[in-house]
């Protein structure tokens, strides 16, 4: 079943308290679970419970790690939930949920060179994919991982990704030297950088960017695309039916006809199949 | 012994709890909560065909509250029936819970036809239609907002069905005593209060709504006073029986709305933000009954 569990805060952290040139308002909160508490997948999200019960709706935040009784989220102060998130102290309790939606899917496609492509946030998942994919090795494929991060801002947790990718390109607005292989511009002038033919590619970010990678995967060969969308939640259990999101039934690429499926982001997602999205303008 | 059960448009309900539709989904809340302790069960709002809700986004957060403009989302008539309905009896063996369908439509037309869909189904016991809906066949005010509306629409769907109809009514509206008395006089076998507040919210920094379809409905702890209120004043000015539902999130909570005159309560919002809620609100429900010595729901005083 799936169900609330109180945890306790082990630490919740600024970035700038974590690492040079932090963002201070980006913060990294570890909790310890209690025993019992589910596995988790990458790509998989929890729904966060705010003390503050006017505060009605949970939050639903990608978990960045999960190891032995601890959970980690990476979120930035958006709002005033996680305003007031942001303010809780060690050894608060707080109330989650356990591991929601479908995560990244590692085995049913023909997954080959792995290639994680996230904007900003949307490293926070791929955090977890990425050091849940090292602990597989022999896993053939799974070896050679690489990362295209692109960021608005001051680039973060590089030093923690690169712990799990062969290679990193960092795509800035503002390049830095200090920085190895940053390139100037977004995701997709990172792609450059990297051979994309025959990858999986993982993405993660904001929804103008996954639209990008969508259209521009479609003319690489061999390629294929899952994508973690977001949408505002009301239960994350798939029972309100507030987060859908619109997809092609037939994501045959050659036929001009779809049929429009609704599928709720929550539960069959948050991650998709990057061509079978229909994407805003 | 406490005896929880309740009659209801002449159906027995095990106990007065009831999910109230939008909240309850038989596939998914099977996995949050055992919904066959429950009175009855009330499902989402359905039509006569499709229907594919609003744009996103469709949630919105308000203080003690959430905003939803889902738009009844829907498959349709013909898949409630193939799906939800074996999905859900099979869900039901052994248990006394009792199935009612929530109907959503746009004219007259549609509701009939999906009334006379629904009632060749002898699962559903109780059919539940949702006047909140636009009239879009006649310029797109709501019928719960016309009393003449809401008498026409129960007076020719209480010639389509035998199963007991229970009238939803929408609190925005002037008068809402003028409206379930009409509800009444055309034959309702219950009625049911409140649906959704008329609301919405402004996202300042991008300088529009945060609903797609820029108002939606208020729903949760935020509307429970308002909800209170209307069910008092229903109740006394009719004498079939009243679903209340409104921000319930207690035991101590329903009892406030069998006190207002409910006989009968559904827990909506409150098992979106906790799966368990109905359960829960049923344990405490009984727990106060207890203490209070009170054997039945009908021995809980009204105001």
């Amino acid at each position: 079943m799936k169900i609330i569990t109180e945890v306790k805060i082990i630490e919740n952290l600024p970035l700038s308290q974590i690492e040079p040139a932090g963002d201070e308002n980006i913060f990294l909160i570890k909790m310890e679970l209690k025993s019992g508490y589910a596995d988790s997948k990458p790509g998989q999200f929890v729904n966060v419970y705010l003390n503050n019960q006017s505060k009605l709706l949970p939050r639903p935040i990608s978990i960045y790690d999960h190891y032995d009784n601890v959970i980690e989220l990476l979120y930035a102060v958006t709002g005033e939930g996680t305003a007031e998130l942001s303010t809780y102290k060690n050894n608060q309790t707080i109330r989650i949920s356990s591991p929601l939606g479908n995560g990244f899917d590692l085995y049913s496609e023909d997954i080959k060179k792995i290639v994680l492509v996230g904007g900003g946030m949307g490293i926070a998942p791929l955090h977890y994919l990425a050091k849940s994919i090292h602990k597989q090795e022999s896993v053939s494929g799974f070896e050679d991982v690489k990362a295209v991060f692109g960021f608005n801002g001051q680039p973060f947790l590089l030093n923690e990704i690169k712990k799990y990718t062969s290679r990193t390109v960092v795509c800035s607005e503002n390049p830095q030297k200090s920085i190895i292989e940053c390139v100037k511009g977004n995701v997709l002038d990172g792609f450059a950088e990297i051979e994309l033919e025959n990858s999986s590619l993982f993405c993660c970010g904001p929804s103008p960017m996954l639209k990008a990678v969508s259209i521009y995967s479609q003319n690489i060969n061999n390629i294929n695309l899952q994508v973690s969308l977001e949408e505002r939640m009301g239960c994350g259990f798939g029972v309100c039916v507030g987060c859908t999101v619109k997809l092609k039934s037939n994501s045959d690429e050659n036929c001009d006809k779809h049929e429009i499926i609704q599928k709720k982001v929550c539960k069959d997602g948050p991650v998709f199949a990057g061509n079978e999205v229909i994407w805003n303008d | 012994m406490i005896d929880l059960s309740v009659n209801i448009g002449g159906i027995r309900w095990n106990n007065p709890i009831t999910t109230a539709s939008g909240t309850f989904s038989p596939f998914d809340s099977k996995e949050l909560y055992d919904y066959s302790k429950l009175g009855a069960v009330t499902t989402k709002g359905v039509s006569i065909v499709p229907w594919i809700g609003n744009e996103t986004p469709r949630i919105a957060e308000a203080s003690s509250g959430m905003l939803n403009a889902v738009g009844l989302e829907n498959p349709g008539v013909d898949s409630y029936l193939n799906n939800d309905i074996p999905f859900l009896t099979e869900s039901l063996v052994g248990a006394e819970c009792k199935i009612i369908t929530n109907v959503a439509g746009h004219s007259e037309d549609d509701y009939i036809k999906a009334v006379t869909k629904l009632n060749t189904c002898d699962h559903i016991n109780m059919l539940e239609i949702n006047v909140s809906c636009p009239n879009i066949s006649q310029g797109g005010m709501s019928f719960g907002t016309d009393s003449k509306a809401v008498f026409k629409l129960t007076d020719k769907l209480k010639k389509e069905t035998d199963k007991p109809l229970i009238i939803k009514l929408t609190p925005n509206v002037t008068d809402i005593c003028e409206i379930a008395v009409a509800a009444e006089e055309a034959g309702a076998d219950a009625i049911s209060l409140i649906n959704t507040l008329s609301a919405m919210r402004i996202d300042i920094e991008k300088a529009k709504s945060v609903l797609a379809n820029t108002k939606g409905g208020l729903s949760g702890p935020a509307v429970k006073p308002v909800a209170l209120r209307m069910v008092y004043d229903v109740s006394n000015v009719v004498n079939i029986p009243i679903i209340g539902m409104g921000g319930i999130s207690s035991g101590n909570d329903a009892v406030e709305f069998f006190m207002a005159g409910a006989s009968a309560i559904a827990v909506g919002t409150a098992a979106l933000i906790t799966p368990d809620a109905p359960i829960r609100i049923l344990k405490e429900l009984e727990e106060y009954m207890n203490v209070h010595n009170y054997k039945k729901i009908d021995d809980i005083p009204a105001i």
